[in-house]
Order: C-alpha cells, then sequence, then structure tokens
C-alpha cells in the first residue's frame, strides 16, 4: 500500500476545472484547496508505480506550476515497528 | 521520503507518530477501537498549550518541531513520547505538576511556526487551555465549611476565573460555607489551581474544554443574563400595576413582597403572627 | 480494519500536505469564544403553554419561526426561570409529524368509518361534518351534538365554543377536559364560598410558613412554584413542610412530615384534624361566630357510574348533594369519630406525624397554606375533600389574608382562565353563571341577543355523560378540541372507543398532531397551536396573560377559533334553533349562526387592520383570524365577555383587553385599574365594601354566598367505588412526571424530552416485586378488570409506593394507562377518580 499526499499549484482560475479533472483520476482524492490556486491531494493506490506514474500525469495538467510531494507512506517501512509494538504486553499505554 | 519541510531528527519525530497511529490503528483492529479516536482519546489531564487549535485542528498543524517546549521559561511543558496517550511528538502540559504561568508574551505562541498555537492570541487572559472544574464537591473541604479558599487564592483572574459564594452552613448553623465558583467567561485553564489543590488528589481540576464544557441548546437563552446583556429589557416593561390593598400596606411589584407601615394595624396583626 | 487504518495515515498525509501549502483552511481557534449575536431575533412575550402555574417566556422569532426562548426576567411568576418543559417550548411546534390539511376518512370518495384519511378542503370538511350535525339536530335535537374542549383553550377560544354550543346550537354538550381535572375544586368552591378560584395568591409562598400538599407532587407537577416554597423552607426559620399523599414522590425530600396514607383516608385525616381543633377550642371562635354557617352534605351518594350499575342501585343519595344546616355542636359531635386513634388506624399514618400537622393547623401563630391538585380533585369524594380542607382553615380563620390561603393549584395553563371562568362546562355560563338559573339565563341572553328561552335550562353531558351517551347512540355528533381524550378518559375499552367507533356517530378531532385520538376520529382538522395565534390564558392566582400571535401555522393548519367561528357559518339560524325558536326574534331571519353569534355588532365592533398588533417596541404581528374574519375577533369575544364580568354577580371583573397586551398579566378582580391580591378582606378586595357598605377595616365577608358567610360543611369517610380483592390486589394510581406535560401529545416530540423519559413505568415497592417473581426492569402486564398495559418495573425511581400499591406515569401514548381505570366519578363534581384502580400484575 502507498499513500501520499501533495500540494500543487495552478493558476487560480482553473482551480475547478483542474479538481475535476483530479477527481476524475482513479485513486486520487482532493482535500483542500485555496483561492491562490493551492490544491492538496492524496494518491492511494496498492502499486507503487501506479503512484509513481499519476504524479508523472499530473505534473503535465495543463496550468500546473508546481507539484511537491509532501509525503508518502508505504507498508514495508512500518511493518517492522509495528512488530515490535505488539509483539509487547498489551497495557492501557501505547 | 518525507516532508521537504522537516529535518533529519524531527523526520524521526514525526515518523514514530506515523507508527504510533499506524499501532493505534492496528490494536484497534484487535477491538480496541478507542485509542483510534484523536481528541477524545488524549488523557484528560494532559493539557495543549495556549492558542492551541481545537484538537483536529491541531494535529493538523503541528508538526511536532518542540519549538514550545524550547521556548518555554517555565520548562512545563512536554513533547509526548512513544509511551505516552498523546499523540507522539505533540507538546502538553500536566497541571498538577506544572501549570501554565500565563507568561504576558506567551512565548511558547510566538515561537510556533505553523499556528498550531494561534498567533491570533496575545493576551494570555483571553487563552482557553482547558477549565477549571471542582470535580469532587464531597471532598473539598470548602464544602464542609473549612476555610480553605486556596485555589481562590492562586487564581491569576481571582475574583473572575474563581469567585467564592458564601452560603449558609446548615450544619454549624452559623458559619458560611466559602464556595470556590469558576467562571467559564474567564478561566484559562492555567491548572495553578490544581496545582495548589492542597487535597491528596486534586479536588479541583483543569480539564480539556471539550470534555468539561456542556453546552446550553441552541434553542434557549438564559432570561435574565440576556436582559442583563442588553442593558434592559427585551420586551417592553409592564404598564405601572396597581394592587388594592389597606392602608398602610404596600406592594412592592418587582419583588413581590409586602411592606407593612411601622405600627399599622396589620404590622401589629403580623408581627404577632410570627411573621419573621 | 484495513480502511481505517488507511484513512489515517491519509489524514496524516493530508494534514502534512496542509500545513507544508499553509492552507489557511480549517479549524477554529480554541481563544474566548465571542457571544453569537441575536440581534436579528424578535422577542416576545408568552405565557408557557404547559401547566397551571402560568410562567411567562419570551419567545425568540427569526424567519417566521420561532428559534428560541427564555424565560421571562421581568415576569413576577417566574424571574427568568423555566422547568425543563418550559426549557424546550421553542420545539413544540415543531414535530415532524404536524397535520397540515384536514383528513376525512373516505372510502369510495365519500365519507366512510372504514375508509382511509384522505386529504380533503377545509370546505369539504366542514360540508360532510355540518351534514352529519344537522342530521342529527333534526333528527334528535340539540342534544344530540357536543363539543369537548379543554382548560388549553386561549380564553377566546373558550368563550366562543361556549356561545356557539349554548347559544347557537342550544345545547349544553359542552365540557373541557378539564372536567377530569378542576371540576372537584370548582364544586368545592361553589359550595363553601359560592365563587370560583383561589381567595389567596402565590405571594402566599413568600407570605406562609407552614404548607401542606393534599395530594399534589408540586415538585414535578409545579416545578418553579415548588421552587418558590423550597426557597420559603431554606430561608424562613418557623417554617415547615407537610406531604401527604398515598405513595413517596419527589416532594417528600423536602418535607419536614411526610405521611403516606392508604387510598381514600384522606378525608379521615382532615376530619381528624376538625376535630382536634374542636377538642383543643383551638378555633377561631370570633371567625365562626361571624363568617361561617354549619352544614352538613347527603351521604351515601354513589359513585357516577351508570345508572344500572349496582353501586348506583345500592346508593341511597346517588349523586345528591344537598346541604343541610346544623349547629356548630351538631358539627363537633359528627367529628367525634374522627379521632386520633380512628385516623391512625384507618390511615396507617403514625399519630407523632397526624399531630404534628394538627398542631401546625391549629397553632394560631402560624399562618398555612394548604395546597392541593389531582389527588385531592381525581376522588370519588372529590368535592367532599375540597370542602374538608376549606373547613379546617374557616374554624381557624386562616384564610384571605397574606400566607394563610387554601390553595387549589390548577393542571393546565388556563384551567382558569378558560375552562372554569368562560363557563366550558355543560351546566355553566360564563362569570360563574349556571344555565340552571333563569336569572343567570336572562342575562346571557341579554348580553348574547337572544330570544328569551334560547339557553336550555337543563345542563348538558358533563365528559364521562358524553362518552356513555355517544356509546347508547343518544348523542352522535362529537368535536374534540385541543385535547387528547382517547389518553385521558377512563374505561375507553367499555365507553369511549365503541362510542368513537359506532358507526351511527361522527367524530372530529381538531389537534396539531396525530395523536392516539385523532386516528380514531372520523375528520381530524390540523390546528394552530400556542404562538400561531393571539391568546389569553388564565393561571392558578387569577392571573390573565395576553399573547401575541408571533408566527404562522403551518400549512392550512388553522386555530380552534377560527375553526368554531367559521363552523357557525355553515348553520342558518332556523337550522340550528328550529323554525319556531328563530321566529321569535324576526331581525335574525334568514341569518346564518355566524352571523347571529359573531357579526352581533359586539364580537365584530373592532375594526383590524393588517399590522395592527404592535408590540411596546412597534414590532408588529400577524393575527391571522382577524385578518380572516374583518374584525378584530379577539378583542371582540373578549369585551362581549367582560360585560357578564360587569352585568352579572360582581367579583370577577378583568381589565379592558388592549391593557393586557401591556403588562405580564394581571390578578382579578381588577377594579379600577387595580389588581386583587386576597380576596374577601376589606383593604385587600374592593368588592367586601361593596356587599357590605360598612365593614370594618380587615373585616372578611364571603360575597360569594347571600349572607357573606362560607360553609363548613361536614362530610364523612365513604370507601372508593372498589378497593383491591384477592385477584386484583394491588392500589394502582396514575400521576405526572416533570419531564412531560399531559399526554405527551407536545412533550413527546421533543427528542431530548422523549429521550430523558421514553415511556411510563410502573414503580413498587421492592418486597411486593420479589413477592411477584419482577425485578427492575422486568416487563410487567398491569391488568384490571376492564383492560391491561404491558411495561417495565422500576424499583429505585423518583417514585416509591408503599407495599400494595403501585404507581404509573400518566403521558405515554404506548401504554394507556386510562383504560384500566373504571369510569366512577365524584357523583357531585363527575370528575373520574384516577388514583384508586385495583389491578394485578402479572409477569411477562
Amino acid at each position: 500500500m502507498t499513500i501520499c499526499s501533495l500540494v500543487l499549484q495552478v493558476t487560480p482560475n482553473i482551480v475547478d476545472s483542474t479538481i475535476s479533472d483530479l477527481e476524475a483520476m482513479d485513486s486520487v482524492e482532493v482535500h483542500a484547496q485555496d483561492d491562490l490556486g493551492k490544491i492538496v491531494i492524496t494518491i492511494d493506490h496498492a502499486s507503487r508505480d501506479y503512484c509513481s506514474k499519476t504524479m508523472s500525469d499530473i505534473t503535465h495538467f495543463k496550468g500546473m506550476m508546481s507539484t511537491a510531494l509532501i509525503y508518502e507512506y508505504q507498508d514495508d517501512l512500518v511493518d517492522e515497528l509495528i512488530q515490535k509494538r505488539t509483539a509487547q504486553p498489551q497495557g492501557n499505554s501505547l | 521520503m518525507g516532508s521537504k519541510s522537516l529535518s533529519n531528527k524531527k523526520r524521526r519525530d514525526f515518523l514514530r507518530g506515523i507508527a504510533n497511529v499506524a499501532c493505534g490503528v492496528g490494536i484497534s483492529a484487535m477491538g480496541i477501537g478507542w485509542l483510534a479516536n484523536k481528541a477524545s482519546a488524549m488523557p484528560p489531564q494532559a493539557i495543549r498549550p495556549p492558542g492551541a487549535l481545537d484538537e483536529d485542528g491541531f494535529l493538523s498543524r503541528c508538526v511536532r518541531c518542540g519549538l514550545c517546549v524550547r521556548d518555554c521559561p517555565y520548562d512545563i511543558l512536554s513533547l509526548a513520547d512513544l509511551d505516552s496517550d498523546v499523540p507522539v511528538g505533540t507538546p502538553y502540559f500536566t497541571a498538577r505538576t506544572g501549570p501554565c504561568e500565563m507568561c504576558d508574551d506567551i512565548p511558547c505562541v510566538v515561537a510556533c511556526p505553523t499556528g498550531a498555537l494561534d498567533r491570533r492570541l496575545v493576551d494570555i487572559n483571553k487563552a482557553r487551555m482547558g477549565l477549571a472544574v471542582l470535580i469532587d464537591q464531597e471532598e473539598c473541604i470548602a464544602f464542609q465549611g473549612l476555610r480553605c479558599e486556596v485555589c481562590f487564592n492562586v487564581c491569576p483572574l481571582q475574583d473572575k476565573a474563581i469567585s467564592l459564594e458564601y452560603r449558609h452552613n446548615d450544619r454549624t448553623g452559623k458559619h458560611a460555607l466559602l464556595i470556590p465558583i469558576v467562571d467559564s467567561q474567564h478561566c484559562t485553564g492555567c491548572g495553578l489551581c490544581e496545582k495548589a489543590c492542597i487535597m491528596e488528589e486534586a479536588t479541583i481540576k483543569v480539564l480539556p474544554a471539550h470534555i468539561a464544557k456542556g453546552r446550553l441548546g441552541e434553542h434557549y437563552r438564559l432570561g435574565w443574563k440576556q436582559k442583563q446583556k442588553a442593558g434592559k429589557s427585551l420586551v417592553t416593561p409592564d404598564a405601572e400595576h396597581k394592587f388594592n390593598l389597606p392602608e398602610g400596606v404596600k406592594y412592592d411589584y418587582d419583588n413581590s413582597e409586602l411592606h407593612y407601615e411601622k405600627g399599622s394595624a396589620l404590622d401589629t396583626l403580623n408581627r404577632r403572627r410570627g411573621k419573621q | 480494519m484495513k480502511l481505517s487504518r488507511r484513512a489515517f495515515i491519509k489524514s496524516q498525509a493530508v494534514a502534512a500536505a496542509v500545513s507544508s501549502a499553509g492552507l489557511s483552511a480549517l479549524a477554529p481557534s480554541v481563544v474566548q469564544a465571542e457571544d453569537k449575536e441575536d440581534e436579528e431575533i424578535r422577542w416576545d412575550k408568552i405565557p408557557c403553554r404547559f401547566c397551571g402555574t402560568g410562567c411567562s417566556v419570551l419567545a425568540g422569532t427569526l424567519d417566521g419561526r420561532i428559534v428560541a426562548t427564555q424565560g421571562d426576567p421581568d415576569a413576577p411568576v417566574n424571574k427568568g426561570l423555566n422547568c425543563i418543559k418550559g426549557y424546550f417550548l421553542s420545539k413544540i411546534m415543531y414535530g415532524k409529524d404536524r397535520l397540515t390539511q384536514p383528513l376525512l376518512k373516505m372510502k369510495d370518495g365519500k365519507h366512510h368509518k372504514e375508509g382511509d384519511y384522505t386529504p380533503v378542503s377545509w370546505d369539504k370538511a366542514f360540508d360532510v361534518m355540518a351534514d352529519k350535525w344537522k342530521t342529527a339536530l333534526k333528527d334528535k335535537g340539540p342534544t344530540s351534538v357536543g363539543l369537548f374542549g379543554s382548560g388549553q383553550w386561549t380564553v377566546w377560544e373558550g368563550y366562543a365554543a361556549s356561545k356557539l354550543i349554548k347559544a347557537g346550537f342550544r345545547s349544553n354538550n359542552l365540557d373541557p377536559n378539564a372536567r377530569h381535572c378542576m371540576a372537584s375544586a370548582v364544586g368545592g368552591f361553589m359550595r363553601t364560598f359560592g365563587i370560583d378560584e383561589p381567595m389567596g395568591c402565590y405571594d402566599d409562598f413568600e407570605q406562609g410558613e407552614v404548607f401542606v400538599l393534599w395530594g399534589a407532587n408540586m415538585a414535578e407537577a409545579h416545578p418553579i412554584l415548588w421552587s418558590r416554597i423550597a426557597d420559603t423552607r431554606l430561608t424562613k426559620k418557623t417554617s415547615s413542610v407537610h406531604v401527604l399523599s398515598t405513595f413517596k414522590h419527589r416532594s417528600f425530600e423536602l418535607a419536614d412530615n411526610g405521611m403516606i396514607f392508604e387510598p381514600q383516608t384522606d378525608l379521615i385525616i382532615a376530619n381528624y384534624i376538625a376535630n382536634y381543633i374542636i377538642q383543643n377550642k383551638a378555633y377561631n371562635k370570633d371567625f365562626v361566630k361571624n363568617h361561617v354557617n354549619f352544614k352538613k352534605t347527603a351521604t351515601d351518594i354513589g359513585y357516577g357510574l351508570r345508572p344500572e350499575h349496582e353501586l348506583e342501585k345500592k346508593a341511597k343519595n346517588s349523586g345528591k348533594g344537598k346541604l343541610t344546616g346544623i349547629s356548630f355542636e351538631e358539627y363537633a359531635k359528627a367529628l367525634e369519630l374522627y379521632s386520633l386513634e380512628y385516623a391512625v388506624e384507618h390511615s396507617k399514618v403514625p399519630a407523632d406525624r397526624l399531630e404534628e400537622l394538627a398542631k401546625a393547623y391549629a397553632d394560631p401563630k402560624k399562618k398555612v397554606m394548604s395546597l392541593w391538585t389531582m389527588g385531592v380533585n381525581q376522588h370519588t369524594r372529590g368535592v367532599w375533600m375540597n370542602g374538608l380542607i376549606y373547613n379546617i382553615h374557616l374554624l381557624m380563620g386562616k384564610i384571605s389574608e397574606p400566607g394563610n390561603s387554601p390553595f387549589s393549584l390548577t393542571g393546565q395553563p388556563s384551567a382558569c382562565g378558560t375552562a372554569r371562568e368562560v363557563g366550558t362546562f355543560s351546566h355553566r355560563l360564563p362569570a360563574d353563571m349556571v344555565v340552571k338559573k333563569e336569572k343567570h339565563r336572562k342575562i346571557a341572553e341579554k348580553i348574547w341577543k337572544l330570544p328569551e328561552g334560547t339557553i336550555n335550562p337543563k345542563p348538558g353531558f358533563h365528559a364521562v355523560k358524553m362518552q356513555r351517551k355517544m356509546k347508547d347512540k343518544v348523542m352522535n355528533c362529537y368535536w374534540q378540541m385541543c385535547n387528547n381524550n382517547m389518553q385521558a378518559a377512563p374505561n375507553i375499552n367499555d365507553e369511549l372507543l365503541p362510542a368513537w367507533r359506532a358507526p351511527e356517530n361522527f367524530i372530529t378531532v381538531s389537534d396539531p398532531y396525530p395523536t392516539v385520538s385523532a386516528v380514531e376520529a372520523d375528520l381530524i382538522l390540523p390546528t394552530s397551536m400556542w404562538a400561531e395565534k393571539e391568546g389569553a390564558y388564565g393561571n392558578a392566582e387569577r392571573r390573565t396573560q395576553f399573547w401575541r400571535q408571533q408566527v404562522d401555522a403551518p400549512g392550512e393548519s388553522q386555530s380552534d377559533l377560527w375553526q368554531i367561528m367559521e363552523f357557525s357559518k355553515r348553520f342558518t339560524i332556523e337550522e340550528a334553533w328550529g323554525k319556531e325558536h328563530a321566529a321569535k326574534m324576526p331581525e335574525y331571519k334568514g341569518k346564518t349562526m355566524y352571523e347571529v353569534l359573531f357579526e352581533n355588532g359586539v364580537v365584530n365592533k373592532f375594526a383590524y387592520k393588517d399590522g395592527e398588533v404592535k408590540d411596546g417596541e412597534g414590532n408588529q404581528y400577524q393575527n391571522t383570524e382577524s385578518k380572516h374574519f374583518g374584525y378584530y375577533a379577539q378583542k371582540g369575544l373578549f369585551e362581549e365577555y367582560r360585560q357578564f364580568q360587569i352585568q352579572g354577580h360582581k367579583g370577577h371583573e378583568q381589565a379592558p383587553f388592549d391593557e393586557y397586551h401591556k403588562v405580564r398579566g394581571m390578578r382579578w378582580p381588577v377594579v379600577d385599574g387595580k389588581e386583587t391580591l386576597w380576596r374577601f378582606r376589606e383593604g385587600y378586595d374592593p368588592h367586601v365594601k361593596y356587599y357590605k357598605p360598612d365593614a370594618k377595616k380587615g373585616e372578611v365577608y364571603f360575597y360569594g354566598k347571600k349572607d357573606g358567610r362560607a360553609n363548613i360543611i361536614f362530610a364523612p369517610y365513604e370507601a372508593p367505588a372498589e378497593v383491591p380483592d384477592e385477584e386484583y390486589n394491588f392500589w394502582m394510581s396514575t400521576g405526572r412526571v416533570l419531564e412531560h406535560w399531559h399526554s405527551g401529545s407536545m412533550t413527546q416530540r421533543v427528542p431530548e424530552l422523549h429521550r430523558a423519559v421514553p415511556e411510563a413505568l410502573v414503580y413498587m415497592h421492592p418486597k411486593d416485586a420479589k413477592k411477584q417473581g419482577l425485578k427492575n426492569g422486568s416487563q410487567v402486564k398491569i391488568v384490571s378488570k376492564r383492560g391491561e398495559i404491558i411495561t417495565r418495573v422500576n424499583l429505585r425511581g423518583r417514585n416509591k409506593p408503599p407495599e400494595g400499591l403501585v404507581f404509573v406515569p400518566w403521558f405515554d401514548a404506548s401504554r394507556l394507562v386510562n383504560k384500566l381505570i373504571l369510569d366512577a366519578t365524584d357523583p357531585l363534581s363527575k370528575e373520574t377518580d384516577y388514583k384508586k384502580c385495583p389491578v394485578k400484575l402479572v409477569k411477562v
């Protein structure tokens, strides 16, 4: 599982159309926007390759001034930690 | 990969936070769902620094940088670590051991880079970190008539945030109870009262507002408060009332009281009948 | 769970991104919140819709809707406070199931008892209804139609109804639900004082010292008044509270002297106290000599059941209320039986408690206020019991002055103002007059501009008799307004239900909501309520309070007043009166009943212009009825009603209409603009001088009676109609809870109140429960000879009955506890006893 979040910057006049284009894409969700053309999205897909490809597609949207990857999560990174934690006796505190 | 705005050390803290959440989720899969809820899962004794946004907003803004902790001159703030119920890396204080001293310049808010501590808070008296609640009236010795008033005495907004209400002591019949009353209009939730409380376990405690506060239904107002606020009756006061009364008797309409002229027959009569 | 884990991670991802982007989207700040401004809201005064206390509230209107209320800080009754029902007043009009159009049971396009409810126009609704009424009138005369009204009607609605039935239809078949509630109190007042309603007022709560509750749970049923008594108890050292009841309830919390007595033995206790006073020569000799007559009442008077009932046939003086003069000595002699030992033996109240109560009454220095409601009124000897309490006060002369006050509380917002004062009882006319007396009929006929002999001298059918007469097909057309009799009337399985379902009978129910009554009606008329009309209520202390129409009613709803007046347009005066009688007044020839009753030059005297109704701030208010009829109908009706106070027996005067809109009520009699707080005492009450010009300062004169003397009426103990036996081995009493009002048709629609008390439970003693194999929360069937309900047991709640008695609150439409109750009434007041019903409990 891969989840990543991005901040996009488009020209303010095409925010709405960009959002509808984004929403039409598989596994993409729009979470926030502002009047100046900033848009926050997540891409959430089983395949890391799909996420990379989607990011790249978005980068080439018309009017896209920048895309910044803010956050990426991958299963294998935390699995280790989870295992470590759940192996401990279970009390109230985490 | 990680946030471009985080340094390496912070990134580690950040990941610990994620791990914490992820573990919470993992455990909730085993049936312990309560851990998964953010604000409501916070231990109630953990109080956020002044100006903190509401818990959802705070968590979405706080980048766990620790600058507020660094800048607290009284060193009361801590960053939650992995073993705490507070989301990892976020700042909090515990009133009983270290209450907020309410610095005038609010350095923790100034230090916050993301607005998780709201920069619009410039008057510390307007901070609402939590609310003091006299949580155990059975044990509080003021309710027994003992003269304590320690919480009142340490309150930085004395007579506003905590005032004393004088009540008759039915048991002794000749003393007053001095009962501390918290006014949420003024209490900042600093926790000095909780720290000072002389009881083995504090009977006055600061709780996060969402736990401490009830809320009046939107459909109701308290009439006398509205009147006070408006400075007059909301609906035109009555035309003058007149009453049929014997000579020497006056009826005070506003207070629904009868007044007998001294020495009038009725006055004598009523005194004879044991009227107070 | 994978999903929620994913959602979490995603929220972290979003948080990080939003934070980096510096988006200021989310999150309110946790700093001191500014109060939301209410500037847009228009506030106006209005009395509470619920009990007889008469609290005033301020209703806040925004965009045609009441969005908020607050207790009125300027109101002397409640000073800004409300009980929990009052707290939710703004929600009572907005239940999801408000009725918004007339609904007629129809099949194949026609009215049919077995049909489905079908929306119809008002025209069609009244066409069908008037047709049924006309047929009944033609076939069986005026006693075949009737109207069952309410102590929740506004003053003018009750007055218009009284006029419609008594003058319009020449029937006296008009009764209010107050028959189930206050009729015994009225009977007590009329027999003892010859004039209705308390001599004291709420100021007695502060002026009094000793408070005695005779069958009233004020802590729940009159919450704001109770907090006034509680405050006096807390602040006045010499004060004490005595509570009498057949089970322990919330009012016992404040009781210095709580007394649980065997049902019906209140008659014995009251007589014991009178006996104690006389035995100890504590009575006020001057007062008794100058202001009292002694009487005894006819005994063995039956139980107001159908005449063919065994108990009625057995009774020597069934239904008789005859009073015979006796001497003081004879009175004292009659009381001798009621010794302390006798009282203890029968009431099971410990001797020291009874004595403590007797001493409080007998101490000439103690001011005593006695209070009662349904425990005394809903009683097969309710009129007697009212009288026995007055006896005690009269013996001591503790009456008609601040703090000394026998005070009959009311349960409805206008039980006094409407049900009693404007003559909505089947035997009454406005201002305490009665149809039986020719002089009274003549005054009414003069004011109403009717030919002599229009008003029927024979009292109509009272509430319980109406249902019997309908079941017997003597009365065929029944209109119920502003109450819920299917949930209130006793013994519905045997009487009301078959009566309403009989194919010969046509039942109309006017209500804002589909109550259990409405769903049994042939025709349902959607009705405006409370703030949706201009109104007036009269509370328990003679306080008349007005309000302006705040909002419009939903859909096609119309007020009871509109319905009454509009319905009268459907009849020519000949159809209503018969040709012969109509011919006595040729100028009415061809006119409609509406024209005769309401366009009579008095009711329609005041022109109405839209926007004319204003408050002190100049805000304008609607008046739907006046706009519709083209004149200020409420004002005209009220001013015509005032003529009864002026031309009838003096003592009931109210101020002119316009004065009331300027105040939070005034207490009548209002003479020369002055209100009266205490009646019958010179100085406090101007009528004393009027009736007795040489009255001395402070002299008492009971001017309701010709000789100015009140009656001390001896009445003995007589057994209740039914008592528990081996099979039906428990007493059941019904009563109230704080959270709900009456049948719950309003409060049960407030989600918060419904959640607080969703269902009526049966409260019982833990030992009884154990014996029956019941636990707290067990389901149990409560069975009487007439029906059964299923509910759950409560052993820990607010009511703690003694062994042998169970208590079930009355409000729950899903548990019609009224069907268990025998239709036994006080034979004098015709009020049902809802407090003493033998039942058995069956575990389910």
